[in-house]
C-alpha cells in the first residue's frame, strides 16, 4: 500500500505542475525501475497538438541554440534543421539529464529560465519567447545534488516492482479515464484563477520556507502557487493548510539540502532534513495562531544549531601550535609555490598528446561550442562561412559544370570548437592519524592552498577527496569556486587509520566519470600521503592486505592512463619509501617535500644574483 | 511578456539604488549584482528599462555566439547584390545602452575576452571574411550572478563600476508582500501595472531631473583627497576605483537634488564602488567588514556627519 501511496504523491505533484502555467520546471527523482521514463511518456501525452521535445543526453550546443545556415538553397527544409530543438516547444523532457555534459545542462537551464530563444530566421537573428514546461529525471543515487536546484517542483518516485502497478501509473496519468485525465487537468486549470490565498496561509507558507533553512526566496511563490494548483485539483475555493503541507514536500524539500552538503552526510542528509521538516510541520499544527510568532524565534535558534555541520571533529593536536611550526609552514608554502609552478606547467606525461595543460583552445570534434571559424581543416564544415568567403569571387569565377556556385578549396571554412579551458585536478589527501599526529596536516593544507591559488589563476577546476578511518569522502566535487574549496579544506577532519585503497578507488571512480562526461578533460590526480596503508576497503583487513589492495587499485589507475603525482608527506631521514613505491605502481611522479625545499633554495639563490 | 514594474519590487534598496544611479550616469560603469537565487536580480534589471527614457536594456544571453555578439556579414545581401553589408551584433545594439549579462560568471571565456576588449576601447572592431569595420560600442555593463556557481575573472570584476550583494528578505511580512504582488502581477498584468503607473512616472521624472542636474554637481578638493586616502588605506591599486567613487558620489548628490557633493555621498558611493575591488585575494571571503571598519574610522577622523 505504501508504494501506491508514494506514487500517488508523485502523480499529484505532476498534476499540480500541469495545472499551473508558472510551475514550469519539474524534477522527477527515483531509482532505476521506478517508472520515471513511463511517467515522462505519460506527461508527453498531455500535450497533443503542441510541439513536444525530448532532449537526448548527447545533445550538442548547436541543436540547443540553433545554427546559422544558408537559407537560399531550400528554405523550409534547412530552416527546420538548423533551428534550435527548443523553438516553439511547449513541453520539454530530458530523461537522462545527469548524463548531459555540464555546459549543455547550463545552457538548457538558462534558456528555459530566461524564457527566450534566439532563432535564426531568414538568416537574421531574432528573439522568440520560449514558454515550455520542462520535466527532467534524476537518479536517486545521483551524488551531485546541484542538479535538483533547477526545479520548482521535485517529485519522488518510490520503487515499484510489479508490472501491473507500473502500467497502472501510466494509466493514471495517461489519456484514459484515470484520476488525472486530460479533462480533470483542464477543468482544474479553469478553476485555478479563482483559488484564493488567505493571509494566514500565505504567512504559513513563508514561515515554512524561512524555517526550513532554504535560502531561495523563490520557494515562497512556488510553494503558494503549488498549493493553489492542488486546491484547484481538489475543487477548493481557497487553499487550506493541507495544501501548503503537501506542496511543501514538492517545493521545499529538494531545496533544503542546497547549502548544507556536508561531506559526511551525503545520502542521509535528505532524509534527515525531511524528517526534521515533517516534525516541524506537526509541531506547527499543534500550535495555536497566537503562539505562532512567539515560538518562531526560539525555533529558529534551535534550527541554527542543528543546521551546523555535524562533522566538526578534529584532533586537538592539530590545533596546538608550537612556534617553530609556523615558520615551517611558511617555508613549506613558499617552496610549494615553486613546486606548484612546476606541477602545473609540466607536459611530459600527457597520454593524449595534448600540449601542456592549458591550451588556448582545442578542437573537440562534433561536440562543444563553436568558437570561431578557421580555414584549417577540422571535423565540421561551416556552409554559411564557406559561402560567405566565396561570395566576393562570384563575379570573376566560373562555376564548375552542374554547379550553381563557384566554390574553391581555399573558400572552405571550418568550425573551431572548444570546451572549457584549463585542467581538472583532483586532490586525494591522506587525513589519517599518521598525518595528524606529526602535525603534518597543517603543512599539507598550506601546500594544497598554494596549489589552489595556482589553479584559480589558471581557471582550472579542482576536486578534493580525503581518506581516513574506514572510508574515502568526496569533500568537494569538481568546481572552480575557490572560496568554497578553501572553506572545505579548513574543515577537514583528521585521525584514524589509513584506508589508502578506498581513497584510490574513489579517485579512480571520480576520474573515470569525469572522463566520460568530458571527453577532452584529462583529470590529473595529486595524492598527498605517506603511503602507509593500513586499512582495507572493507574495514578489518591486515596492513599487508591493505597495502596489496592499494597497489592493485593503483595499477588500475595506471591502466586508465590517469596522470598522477604523489607528494610524500614524510621527510628527512626516517622515510619508509612507501610513497615512492606507490608512485611507481601508479606510473606517476614522486615528489618529496625535501626536494621541493632544495629547489626552492636554488630558486632563491638564482633570483638574488 | 511585460516587465514587472521597477517600483513594485519590495526591498533590495541597495540594488535598486545602484541600478538607478547607473541609469542617471552611464559613466559610473555598470553594476555587478551578486546574490542567491530568487532575489529579484534579473527582474530588477529588466524592469530598469521602463523607467529610463534615453536608453534601453540589451540582453546578452549566456548562449550567445561570437557572431551574434560582434556582428557578421549579411550573407544574403552579399550573395544577392555582391555588396558587402554588415549585420550588426549585440555590441552594436548595446551602444549607449545598458548591456545586461545574466549569470555573467557562466559566460564563456572567449566572450568575456570580447567584452573586456570592447569595454576598454569603447569600440567594437569586426574583422570577418574580407570585411573590416568598426563602430562605437559604449555600454553600461550590468551583470548578475550567483557566486555559488563559480567565480568571476578579476579583470572582468574590475570592469564593473559598482557591486552589490543581495540577500533574500528575512522578514516574513516583507516576503508576504513579495508573494502578494507577484500573484497580483501574474493574475492581471495590465491592472497591476496601472496600479504602479503613478510611481513609475515619478521615478522616471526624478531620474530625468537628476540627469539634468548632474553636470552642475561639484566636488571640493578635500573630498577628493579623502577618496584617494581611502583607496590607499584599503590597498586598492586600481585608479578606476577613485574615479568611480567620485562619479557615483556626484550622481548620488544629483539624485538627492543637490549641486554639491557631501561626505555622506562619498560614504554611500564607497560602499557601492569598493567592495569588489578589495578582493585582491581570491581565496579570501568577503572583505566588506574591513571596508565598513575603515569607512567608520574615516568618519571619526574627519568628523563627518552621516
Amino acid at each position: 500500500m505504501d508504494r501506491i501511496i508514494g506514487q500517488m504523491k508523485a502523480k499529484r505533484g505532476i498534476a499540480a505542475a500541469l495545472v499551473h502555467p508558472s510551475l514550469d520546471r519539474v524534477c522527477i527523482v527515483g531509482n532505476i525501475g521506478t517508472g520515471k521514463t513511463t511517467v515522462l511518456e505519460a506527461i508527453l501525452d498531455y500535450f497533443s497538438d503542441e510541439k513536444k521535445v525530448t532532449i537526448p543526453a548527447n545533445v550538442t550546443a548547436e541543436r540547443l541554440l540553433g545554427e546559422r545556415e544558408i537559407t537560399l538553397l531550400s528554405k523550409n527544409e534547412i530552416d527546420s534543421l538548423s533551428q534550435s530543438l527548443l523553438y516553439q516547444a511547449k513541453i520539454v523532457v530530458s530523461d537522462q539529464f545527469a548524463l548531459m555534459r555540464k555546459s549543455s545542462q547550463t545552457m538548457l537551464v538558462q534558456l528555459l529560465k530566461n524564457k527566450e530563444l534566439q532563432v535564426y530566421k531568414n538568416s537574421r537573428l531574432s528573439t522568440y519567447p520560449l514558454l515550455a514546461k520542462w520535466f527532467y529525471c534524476l537518479h536517486q543515487e545521483e551524488q551531485d545534488r546541484s542538479n535538483l536546484k533547477h526545479a520548482r517542483l521535485c517529485v519522488r518516485m518510490s520503487p515499484v516492482f510489479e508490472l501491473s502497478d507500473r502500467s497502472r501509473i501510466s494509466k493514471f496519468l495517461g489519456e484514459g479515464t484515470g484520476e488525472y485525465s486530460k479533462g480533470v487537468i483542464q477543468e482544474a486549470k479553469h478553476r485555478l484563477p479563482h483559488v484564493r490565498v488567505p493571509e494566514r496561509m500565505l504567512r504559513l507558507a513563508i514561515e515554512i520556507v524561512i524555517r526550513s533553512g532554504c535560502k531561495n526566496q523563490e520557494a515562497d511563490i512556488d510553494l503558494v502557487e503549488t498549493a493553489r494548483a492542488l486546491a484547484a485539483l481538489d475543487f477548493c475555493e481557497s487553499i487550506e493548510q493541507r495544501h501548503i503541507e503537501e506542496a511543501a514536500e514538492y517545493v521545499v524539500s529538494h531545496r533544503m539540502g542546497e547549502h548544507q552538503e556536508s561531506p559526511t552526510s551525503e545520502d542521509s542528509s535528505s532524509t534527515t532534513d525531511e524528517e526534521r521538516f515533517t516534525a516541524d510541520l506537526q509541531e506547527r499544527n499543534n500550535q495555536t495562531a497566537d503562539e505562532e510568532t512567539k515560538t518562531v524565534d526560539s525555533d529558529k535558534e534551535s534550527h541554527a544549531r542543528t543546521d551546523k555541520h555535524p562533522s566538526k571533529e578534529s584532533f586537538p593536536n592539530e590545533q596546538v601550535d608550537s612556534d617553530g611550526m609556523d615558520e615551517e609552514v611558511e617555508r613549506m608554502i613558499a617552496s610549494l609555490n615553486v613546486q606548484a609552478e612546476l606541477l602545473f606547467t609540466k607536459n611530459k606525461r600527457n597520454p593524449y598528446n595534448l600540449n601542456g595543460k592549458h591550451q588556448e583552445s582545442r578542437s573537440v570534434g562534433g561536440n562543444g561550442r563553436t568558437i570561431r571559424i578557421i580555414s584549417r581543416q577540422s571535423e565540421s564544415l561551416s556552409l554559411h562561412h564557406t559561402l560567405v568567403a566565396a561570395a566576393p569571387f562570384m563575379k570573376v569565377r566560373t562555376p564548375r559544370q552542374g554547379m550553381k556556385w563557384a566554390i574553391e578549396k581555399e573558400d572552405m571554412r571550418f568550425k573551431w570548437k572548444s570546451k572549457r579551458e584549463g585542467f581538472t585536478i583532483l586532490f586525494l589527501v591522506d587525513a589519517s592519524r599518521s598525518i595528524a599526529v606529526k602535525q603534518r596536516m597543517k603543512v599539507v593544507k598550506g601546500a594544497i592552498m598554494e596549489l589552489l591559488r595556482q589553479a584559480y589563476q589558471k581557471r582550472d577546476r579542482i576536486g578534493l577527496v580525503t581518506f581516513r578511518k574506514t572510508e574515502a569522502v568526496e569533500i568537494l566535487p569538481f568546481t572552480n569556486n575557490f572560496s568554497e574549496a578553501k572553506k572545505r579544506l579548513e574543515e577537514i577532519a583528521t585521525g584514524g587509520k589509513t584506508p589508502l585503497a578506498a581513497g584510490l578507488q574513489q579517485a579512480l571512480r571520480i576520474c573515470v566519470k569525469e572522463k566520460r562526461l568530458n571527453k577532452q578533460s584529462v583529470p590529473y590526480v595529486v595524492i598527498v600521503t605517506d603511503g602507509n596503508a593500513n586499512e582495507t576497503v572493507l574495514p578489518g583487513g591486515t596492513a599487508a592486505q591493505a597495502r596489496n589492495e592499494a597497489y592493485r587499485i593503483a595499477r588500475s589507475i595506471a591502466n586508465e592512463h590517469i596522470p598522477v603525482s604523489v607528494i610524500d608527506t614524510q621527510s628527512g631521514r626516517n622515510r619508509f619509501g612507501l610513497a615512492e613505491e606507490l608512485a611507481n605502481a601508479l606510473h606517476g611522479e614522486y615528489i618529496s617535500l625535501d626536494i621541493l625545499t632544495e629547489k626552492y633554495i636554488t630558486e632563491v639563490v638564482q633570483n638574488k644574483r | 511578456m511585460n516587465n514587472y514594474p521597477f517600483t513594485a519590487i519590495v526591498g533590495q534598496d541597495n540594488m535598486k539604488k545602484a541600478l538607478i544611479l547607473n541609469g542617471i550616469n552611464p559613466k559610473i560603469g555598470g553594476v555587478l549584482i551578486q546574490g542567491e537565487k530568487g532575489t529579484a536580480k534579473s527582474t530588477a534589471v529588466r524592469a530598469l528599462a521602463d523607467v529610463l527614457t534615453n536608453s534601453k536594456v540589451v540582453n546578452l544571453p549566456v548562449s550567445a555566439t561570437e557572431d551574434s555578439v560582434v556582428g557578421t556579414l549579411d550573407m544574403e545581401h552579399v550573395l544577392k547584390t555582391g555588396e558587402k553589408k554588415l549585420e550588426p551584433g549585440i555590441l552594436a545594439k548595446a551602444n549607449s545602452n545598458i548591456l545586461y549579462v545574466d549569470e555573467v560568471n557562466l559566460l564563456e571565456d572567449h566572450l568575456v575576452d570580447i567584452l573586456l576588449d570592447t569595454a576598454a576601447m569603447g569600440i567594437n572592431r569586426i574583422e570577418r571574411e574580407g570585411i573590416s569595420y568598426e563602430h562605437p560600442s559604449r555600454f553600461v555593463l550590468v551583470g548578475t550572478m550567483n557566486p555559488e556557481e563559480g567565480t568571476l575573472r578579476p579583470q572582468l570584476l574590475d570592469r564593473f563600476g559598482l557591486c552589490v550583494d543581495v540577500e533574500s528578505e528575512k522578514q516574513v511580512e516583507e516576503r508576504m508582500e513579495v508573494v502578494r504582488r507577484r500573484m497580483a502581477f501574474e493574475h492581471d498584468q495590465v491592472q497591476f501595472e496601472k496600479g504602479y503607473e503613478q510611481e513609475q512616472r515619478i521615478l522616471r521624472q526624478q531620474i530625468q531631473s537628476a540627469q539634468l542636474l548632474l553636470s552642475s554637481v561639484e566636488v571640493n578638493d578635500d573630498l577628493i583627497s579623502v577618496v584617494a586616502d581611502l583607496s590607499i588605506e584599503l590597498g586598492i591599486e586600481s585608479h578606476r576605483a577613485d574615479i568611480t567613487v567620485i562619479n557615483t558620489a556626484r550622481t548620488i548628490a544629483a539624485w538627492k537634488q543637490r549641486t554639491e557633493v557631501q561626505a555622506q555621498d562619498i560614504y554611500e558611493a564607497a560602499e557601492l564602488a569598493l567592495p569588489h575591488r578589495l578582493l585582491q585575494d581570491p581565496l579570501q571571503a568577503t572583505s566588506s567588514e574591513k571596508l565598513t571598519m575603515v569607512l567608520n574610522k574615516k568618519i571619526v577622523e574627519n568628523k563627518w556627519i552621516v
